[in-house]
């Protein structure tokens, strides 16, 4: 695996032709020895030659990234070119229309005004975007017939395309924040479905993110459900007359802002609001998404132990969606806790404890266990003292798991904390140790360089 | 069959970076040996962010189950 050869050698058409781009092709392979004019400060760090972290062959091993098409769309910090973390733009619908006066008259609900939303389909640029799409689905297809002739060949016949008919569907809110539904609804009704746009002499544009089709909308469905009543699950089918796909605009910064994206906090992030607003979005119970800072996500008001008891019920409730691969979840909420209470120690049981419900569960589930490696180091990572069962059911989680490997990090031991464990499970017999603290009986205090400050993270790196 | 492997580490800005880029590897060459990979977390971002700075020594168990 040891390939040194650029790979514009290996793949000439995946790169550009200007020496400052990493690349171009968003979904190629980025060669990181690779030249680039700029010489961006994190790239030699991939290529650091330590056997910790790859053996001294795999030294320019060729990591493969896939961008999305909505991180090019760059802007630009203190003149330096960056690219955007969000998912891109969200679809939109235009009306497009041969008489603006013609269209817009009498055109209302019955109890419901659409000025503004009629207003927004046929002049704003940007288009109608009261609607979440979440799914397109589109075959195109020949009109087709084949004759049968004497022997192997036949005789195709094409003559044109078949209609092209677009699958639509979505999410359309219904909240009182969020009127969408019977703006929708009532706009389908007066303005785009097909007949009506055929009386005034109109069109229905769709921008979706790679494409606008432009067409008519030949029908609309909609489905509730009262377990989730502010969400409207709709779909519609789209006869598009014209496709236009539109090309990915061209990457303009260089790799290295998009690796500083990756590690570095500081850049244009805050609290909560920033890059860890996003980690909390779609936890479920265990937060709640929106715009919250710090200090709003738990108001102060309430005690410590208050907020603990509750992370544990939600964590309880939390048991049931374990498997799914949500990173970092128990620590994040401890951090925030500690930012805002200052003090810690006092609710640690109420994080440990269902931490360890959830090992026992996985127990039985021994090959969907590799969802809890991440879980056993995020619940460990801030504890001040680290229960002796949390070391135990760690080791018996890395016994029960099949076909997986990974990294657990966690606060390590002090040595006192390792001579409780070893007095507690037998392994060290009483009178065994080198020191004693003068208290016999005491067997926690008997370890060396045990009886001074509380074990934290900082006295263990003294030690 | 197992192999666990625990050292302690000073967690320096450099060394996260260093396990950032490490996991990228490690988890296209495990899951090619039919491994499912977890790269190591530092409790999310939160704690990445903590640890970032606070020149933590954390202890990191490299693991491998069959």
């Amino acid at each position: 695996m040891a390939d040194n050869t650029p790979l514009d050698e290996i793949f000439p058409s995946a790169f550009g032709t200007s020496g400052n781009k990493g690349f171009v092709n968003t979904d190629t392979l980025v060669s990181f020895d690779r030249v680039v004019d700029s010489s961006p400060e994190v790239l030699p760090a991939l290529s650091y030659s330590n056997a910790n972290y790859a053996p001294q062959d795999m030294v320019k091993e060729r990591l493969y990234t896939i961008m999305p098409r909505s991180a090019a769309a760059e802007f630009t910090e203190d003149g330096v070119g960056q690219y955007t973390t969000d998912r891109g733009k969200i679809a939109s619908l235009r009306l497009l229309s041969t008489n603006r006066e013609t269209s817009l008259s009498g055109r209302q609900g019955k109890e419901i005004n659409i000025d503004s939303e009629l207003s927004t389909l046929l002049d704003d640029p940007s288009g109608y975007k009261n609607f979440m799409l979440t799914d397109v689905a589109v075959q195109y297809s020949e009109k087709l017939q084949v004759t049968t002739t004497f022997g192997d060949g036949e005789v195709a016949y094409y003559f044109g395309r078949q209609p092209v008919i677009f699958n639509l569907s979505g999410v359309l809110m219904d909240s009182i924040y969020s009127d969408w539904f019977t703006k929708f609804i009532t706009l389908y009704q007066t303005t785009l479905r097909g007949s009506q746009l055929a009386k005034y002499f109109e069109l229905v544009e769709l921008v979706l993110p790679n494409m606008r089709v432009i067409g008519s909308i030949q029908g609309l469905s909609h489905q509730q459900n009262s377990a989730r009543d502010a969400e409207i699950y709709f779909s519609f089918q789209f006869l598009a007359k014209e496709v236009i796909p539109t090309s990915i605009p061209e990457l303009e910064g260089n790799v290295s802002n998009i690796l500083g994206e990756l590690i570095d906090f500081s850049v244009g992030k805050e609290g909560v609001g920033g890059a860890g607003y996003k980690l909390a979005t779609g936890m479920g119970s265990g937060m709640n998404s929106g715009d919250y800072s710090l200090s709003s996500i738990f108001s102060g008001v309430r005690a410590a132990s208050e907020v603990g008891k509750e992370f544990s019920e939600s964590l309880n409730a939390f048991r049931s969606s374990i498997f799914s691969p949500i990173y970092g979840i128990i620590s994040s909420i401890t951090k925030i806790i500690k930012t805002n209470t200052g003090d810690i120690s006092g609710i640690i049981k109420n994080f440990t404890d269902p931490v360890n419900r959830i090992l026992k569960d996985v127990m039985y589930v021994a090959t969907k266990a590799i969802a809890i490696a991440g879980l056993i180091e995020t619940s460990v990572n801030d504890v001040i003292s680290i229960p002796e069962r949390m070391v135990q059911n760690t080791r018996n989680t890395l016994q029960s798991l099949q076909n997986s490997a990974g990294v657990i990090s966690r606060v390590p031991e002090s040595v006192s904390e390792v001579f409780k464990r070893h007095y507690k499970n037998g392994r060290v017999k009483k009178g065994a140790a080198i020191l004693g603290s003068g208290k016999a009986n005491k067997k926690d205090k008997a370890a060396v360089l045990s009886s001074g400050a509380p074990y934290s993270p900082v006295t263990a790196y003294k030690i | 069959m197992q192999k666990i492997f625990a050292r302690l580490t000073v967690m320096t800005p450099n060394e996260i970076y260093l396990q950032r880029v490490n996991a990228q590897f490690e988890a296209i060459r495990k899951s090619n040996r039919g491994f499912d990979y977890t790269p190591a977390q530092f409790g999310g971002i939160f704690g990445q962010q903590v640890v970032n700075s606070s020149g933590t020594v954390l202890e990191l168990t490299e693991f491998e189950v069959k």
